[in-house]
């Protein structure tokens, strides 16, 4: 946003019409030599040559331009940023997202769970410049991807570089809940929350889910469990990291509705159940609301001045103003 | 002085501008002779020398007064108020061959990763960050008070981490610029690790974007003087295309540079007052007092443009009004 921090000094702009008519309409003016070349009488001498009238035109134009130049530069201008601050802690979120192949099931149209999943993590994330976010995927094991950070940028280009079975194959949710819940030991946030989404049955990791749920009861962590996918056969499609060969097929998709139920039950979180695209969203929008905390905020403005730029632009105006009259047209006085 | 000493150098201008004055002034008392003829009182040529005199006098005077206000003086002190609340602090870490030396027992690079560790370790609640850099900079682990993964990650830091070639501070550097979340009124630090060998950047320029954003950089040098060569894993050294093995020596001057133009402080990785002061900076002991408030200089600029103006408007003036009703 641009100011201008003496706005007054703008008044100076009124002096501009008494000078443009001192200086070019006011017959009594000075700096003339009164010469008689033509007729008696006639009518007064013009030059004929329009377009040297037009350049002499834009030459007095640049000149009068650099002077409004001048006064708007005097007149202060600033380029006004307000940055918000935030002055009290954001709660601590880390998404816990299962990336085992059965999430390339294709019953979120247009794509897949997984990117369906990342989609709408991408945009709760966004829409959280306050909280710390994590993530934490799993397969067979589990692994921190970013720990709980304020800097979104970097959270979502990771978040860009995800990739199916990277993990292995099978699903170890509570390995995948107990990384999380390491990550955030050291955290000073008031409330921290773990928002797991899945679509299978827990069939791998050395922790079984319910003892990670324990674990994070106790540190005060508060799991919401979403189960995703529809039940029955749906068609599946997705690329062997490791030989890159495009695998597809027929899934029979279930999970373990108890389970999730239940982990949330223990952590004093909810288990929700997305089936579809929209369901998801709306169920991140139901956390996003309930994880709301008390926000403190500042306004922060920084400024910066603009004279320069101005100035410059002026002096270019006037210099060109005095090149066109006393180079080209060898103007006199 | 001035804070833009460079337009000092548009002065440059104004010698073209008086030559062409003058020229103009020689033609324009001979086409006088020439239009006015003799039987004009020589008046004329008195008032025309001395309106052009003063009307050029103006010019001249908007341009140095305009060029003096682009150069910027410093004027009124403002304090501005600011409450940090808290540290930020990223680790540049240089994970170049260099590092691998082992003049600081048992490598640069281990060296380094010691002192992040105790940093960390002795500051509950800090909040850190890790960017390494060898040809690039790359953010490893983005700020977090989640100090697991930073042990995680020094666990595998090794100079084999990244493959692009050479020691680019300046790119480690900015890509930790980049990487201290925002939304946020916090004390911001760099901790740059590294034995010093630029192959690329300048360290003012670095030093000055760095203090741009606020953050200071505090610069470890990891690395003797007398230097080491750097260990190979079969065994032998690495040497340059002529045979010869190469000797790599910590460059003090230049990250000592850094550190004072961007408002932090050099340590050498022997330093005794290294770690406890490294560790006052991340619990936010240091400085507490002074970081109340702010010195914001405003630049004084407009009293000159306002002279530049009245140069243009007396210039002006000195042309359009009538002298002793003739000219």
């Amino acid at each position: 946003m641009l100011i201008f921090e003496n706005p007054g000094y703008l008044l100076l702009l009124t002096l501009l019409i008494p000078s443009i008519y001192f200086s070019h309409f006011f017959r009594g003016r000075g700096g003339l030599v009164p010469v008689s070349i033509g007729l008696w009488k006639s009518s007064t001498f013009k030059p004929k040559n329009y377009f040297l009238r037009f350049i002499l035109f834009l030459s007095s134009a640049s000149f009068w331009a650099g002077i409004i130049c001048i006064i708007f530069a005097i007149a202060g201008p600033s380029f006004v940023e307000k940055e918000k601050i935030y002055l009290s802690r954001g709660i601590d979120i880390v998404f816990v997202l299962d990336e085992s192949p059965s999430m390339a099931a294709l019953d979120f149209p247009p794509t897949n769970r997984f990117d369906a999943s990342k989609e709408v993590i991408r945009k709760f994330v966004k829409a959280r410049e306050h909280d710390p976010v994590g993530l934490v995927t799993f397969a067979a094991e589990a692994a921190l991807r970013i720990p709980p950070t304020l800097d979104t940028e970097g959270f979502l280009d990771e978040l860009e570089t995800l990739k199916l079975m990277e993990l292995g194959n099978g699903t170890a949710v509570g390995l995948g809940i107990a990384i999380a819940a390491l990550h955030m030991q050291d955290s000073t946030a008031e409330e921290k929350v773990i928002i797991l989404i899945t679509d299978g049955e827990n069939n791998a990791g050395e922790i079984v889910p319910e003892s990670a749920a324990d674990i994070a009861a106790g540190m005060g962590i508060r799991i919401y469990t979403i189960g995703i996918g529809t039940r029955g056969e749906v068609p599946i499609e997705y690329e062997d990291p490791e030989t890159g060969k495009i695998i597809t097929g027929r899934y029979d998709s279930d999970f373990d509705e108890e389970l999730l139920m239940e982990i949330a039950e223990t952590t004093n979180g909810k288990y929700y159940f997305a089936p579809s695209t929209n369901a998801l969203e709306g169920i991140m929008d139901v956390i996003d609301s309930l994880e709301s905390s008390e926000k403190r905020v500042k306004i922060k403005t920084t400024s910066r001045s603009g004279y320069r730029q101005l100035t410059i632009l002026a002096m270019i105006l006037i210099f060109a103003d005095f090149f066109i009259k006393k180079v080209i047209f060898r103007e006199v006085f | 002085m001035a804070s833009r000493p460079e337009f000092f150098w548009l002065f440059l201008v104004l010698l073209p501008i008086v030559i062409i004055m003058i020229r103009r002034y020689l033609t324009g008392r001979k086409n006088l002779a020439d239009v006015a003829g003799l039987w004009r009182p020589s008046k004329f040529y008195d008032l025309y020398t001395v309106k052009n005199f003063f009307s050029s006098l103006g010019i001249l005077a908007f341009f140095v007064f305009a060029i003096l206000s682009l150069a910027g003086f410093p004027g009124r002190e403002i304090p501005v108020s600011y409450e940090p609340a808290g540290t930020d602090i990223i680790f540049v870490v240089d994970v170049s061959e260099s590092m691998k030396a082992a003049d600081i027992a048992p490598s640069r690079l281990t060296a380094a990763s010691r002192v992040i560790k105790s940093v960390c370790e002795n500051t509950p609640d800090g909040r850190f960050g890790i960017v390494v850099f060898k040809g690039g900079g790359i953010k490893m682990i983005p700020s977090t008070e989640d100090v697991e993964s930073i042990y995680n990650f020094l666990s595998f830091l090794s100079t084999d981490l990244l493959t692009s070639p050479g020691s680019n501070i300046h790119s480690g550097v900015e890509t930790a610029l980049r990487s201290f979340p925002k939304a946020e009124e916090r004390e911001k630090y760099i901790i740059l690790l590294t034995d010093g060998e630029l192959h690329e950047g300048d360290m003012t320029k670095i030093a000055e974007q760095a203090f741009k954003a606020d953050v200071s950089i505090y610069c470890v040098g990891t690395g003797t003087a007398e230097g080491a060569r750097i260990p190979l894993a079969d065994g032998g050294y690495l040497a340059d295309s002529a045979g010869e093995i190469i000797v790599t020596r910590l460059q003090e001057e230049g990250l000592r540079l850094l550190a004072e133009a961007s408002g932090g402080k050099y340590y050498s990785s022997s330093d005794s007052t290294l770690l406890p002061e490294l560790i006052g900076i991340a619990a936010g002991t240091v400085e507490a007092d002074d970081s109340r408030y702010r010195i914001v200089v405003k630049e004084r600029y407009r009293f000159f443009l306002v002279i530049a103006l009245l140069g243009l408007f007396v210039s002006r003036a000195v042309k359009v009004i009538k002298w002793k009703k003739k000219f």
